[in-house]
């Protein structure tokens, strides 16, 4: 298939139509709103569904009763939309319930700003809602990624049962970049043996549900849920490494930030330092021993963000102490440039400017 | 002998939990009895909200889902929009429905989703306690209120049907009373 030029938040919906995602709830928030302008062109031509909720929260909750009957059904929105939705987000964990869910990151906190960033980090990996649960978080780096990882997010909802978040940026998502659309889309899993699409009068009801009024009911499910996420954690993290064989020095970076530090590494090699890029494609499960895999030659690690350090903080779990690692962000919507990112290799680099 | 009176098909058969004098348990049955006799069963979704009819879910013979408080009717519509062959029905309290899930209420009734939405309005949050609703009465004490709701401080109770009916997206918005026999046998209909 030919490749063809296409914004990342246009691309992201389109690749969903092809993942076979069936109904859109939205709601209006930039910079994601041309996934759902998009997706209100497209829906309706197309046999699915495109329908603007009136928040956030109802959006979310549509989402669970659509993801409720085995449909693939997709919600987006941008940094104060997702806090919105993080109640909705954790009844459809609670309830095991397959979906897709959009963040296309812009400053924060509050009302923050419309520029890109990766402020939700935290927010995406480690508090999405109450409650014990994760959900797989895949941050791709590049437009073709993201189409690339949209049916991977349906496929691995399925197999696991569980939310899964694509987190892109203001900055991905309105960026252009020549993209080819896989010829061969996943097919959704069958569900029939949970979902909730009448009963036929062929089979017991069934119940989706996050209430175990019994602390030891509870606490199994919990458990149950936990061996699963630990299932993922050996088999669905993953990583790219850029030059990391030789490299002494480590920078980790995800998404959008990862094309700059790129550029930032490669001038740093023109001028032979011995440098590296560690970039975590799934953001949970956080790829470990991709990690020390990409550190085993490094004398220091150097984590770069677009936030005031929220990624570094996974990266110094993952290394347990083994190196020393230090943090360069910009916030607020500031893109860091390769200029200053290497500067910042330099002063690791024994100083010399 | 005769059987003159049964379980609806559609209730399962299991004890309810709800306190003597309620009326969740009238009201699970008159639903039941039209599931029954529209013959839907089996291609009816239910989604019950946070409240004293939290377990609705074991309740109902129908596949079930349980809802964030308030958000049934966004739910529903999730339900009905991805498989408009099911018939849809949420049961939400008046709590659920007339005050953390007033915009859900609204804005499905406006898009006139096609589902069924059952409310009952015990005038009370029941399930934490009693606490005053968006429908209690002036003048009326709950734990909230322990001097009587004062329309100056607390305001007016909603006037939900009244408030739904203004809306061109509504099918039907009637309100009965299921405290008299007389009153049961009026809502069936
Ligand atoms: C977000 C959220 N806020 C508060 C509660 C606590 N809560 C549980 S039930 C309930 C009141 C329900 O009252 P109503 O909807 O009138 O139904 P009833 O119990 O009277 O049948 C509240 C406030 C909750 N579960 N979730």
């Amino acid at each position: 298939m030919e490749k063809v030029l296409m914004k990342g938040n246009e691309a992201l919906a389109e690749a969903a139509i092809r993942a076979g995602c069936k109904c859109f709830f939205g709601y209006p928030i930039t910079p994601q709103t041309e996934l759902s302008e998009y997706l209100a062109k497209q829906m309706p031509k197309r046999g699915g569904v495109f329908l603007q909720a009136e928040s956030e929260v109802a959006a979310i909750n549509m989402v669970l009763g659509g993801a409720a009957t085995g449909t693939r059904v997709m919600t987006s929105s941008s940094s104060p939309g997702i806090s919105l939705k993080s109640e909705g987000i954790s009844y459809i964990a609670g309830s095991d319930v397959p979906c897709r869910i959009v963040n296309v990151e812009r400053g924060g906190p509050g009302l923050g700003s419309i520029q890109p960033s990766q402020q939700d980090y935290w927010q995406a990996t480690k508090g999405l809602g109450h409650g014990d649960f994760r959900l797989i978080i895949l941050a791709p780096n590049s437009v073709q990624e993201v189409v690339n990882l949209t049916s991977r997010a349906f496929d691995l909802g399925e197999k696991y049962r569980m939310p899964v978040m694509l987190l892109s940026d203001g900055l991905l998502g309105q960026m252009m970049e020549p993209v080819e659309f896989p010829e061969a889309v996943s097919e959704p899993a069958d569900q029939s043996a949970w979902a909730a699409t009448g009963t036929k009068m062929a089979r017991e009801h069934h119940i989706i549900n996050s209430l175990y009024i019994e602390a030891n009911d509870l606490e199994e499910q919990v458990v149950k849920r936990y061996e699963k996420y630990a299932k993922i954690e050996e088999s669905e993290s993953d990583a790219e490494l850029y030059l990391c064989d030789d490299a002494e020095i480590v920078i980790t970076a995800f998404g959008a930030t990862s094309r700059i530090v790129k550029s930032a590494v490669n001038k740093a090699r023109a001028e032979g330092i011995k440098v590296g890029m560690f970039r975590p494609i799934t953001l949970w499960p956080f790829p470990k021993k991709q990690l020390l895999d990409a550190c085993k030659n490094a004398k220091n690690v150097l984590s770069v963000e677009m936030n005031m350090g929220q990624m570094v903080e996974d990266v110094k779990l993952a290394l347990d102490c083994k190196l020393p690692v230090s943090f360069f962000g910009r916030t607020g919507g500031i893109i860091p440039t390769p200029n200053e990112v290497l500067a910042e290799i330099k002063k690791l680099n024994g100083g010399a400017q | 002998m005769a059987v003159v009176f049964e379980r609806p098909k559609s209730l399962c058969d299991v004890r309810l939990h709800y306190c003597a004098g309620c009326t969740h348990g009238i009201i699970h049955r008159l639903v039941a009895e039209v599931i029954d006799e529209m013959g839907i069963e089996g291609t009816t979704v239910g989604v019950c909200p946070v409240g004293c009819s939290v377990f609705a879910y074991n309740y109902f013979n129908c596949d079930m889902i349980e809802a964030p408080h308030g958000r049934a009717p966004a739910v529903a519509t999730g339900v009905k929009r991805a498989r408009p062959d099911l018939n849809v029905f949420t049961y939400q309290g008046d709590g659920d429905l007339a005050a953390i899930g007033t915009a859900e209420t609204v804005h499905a009734a406006t898009r006139g989703e096609n589902i069924a939405i059952i409310f009952v309005n015990n005038g009370t949050y029941g399930m934490t306690g009693g606490q005053m609703a968006p429908t209690t009465l002036p003048g009326q004490v709950t734990t909230t209120s322990p001097y009587g709701r004062n329309p100056k401080t607390a305001g007016y109770p909603v006037h939900v049907c009244e408030m739904l009916s203004t809306l061109d997206g509504t099918a039907l918005a009637v309100r009965t009373a299921v405290d008299t026999v007389p009153h049961i046998r009026e809502q069936r209909r």
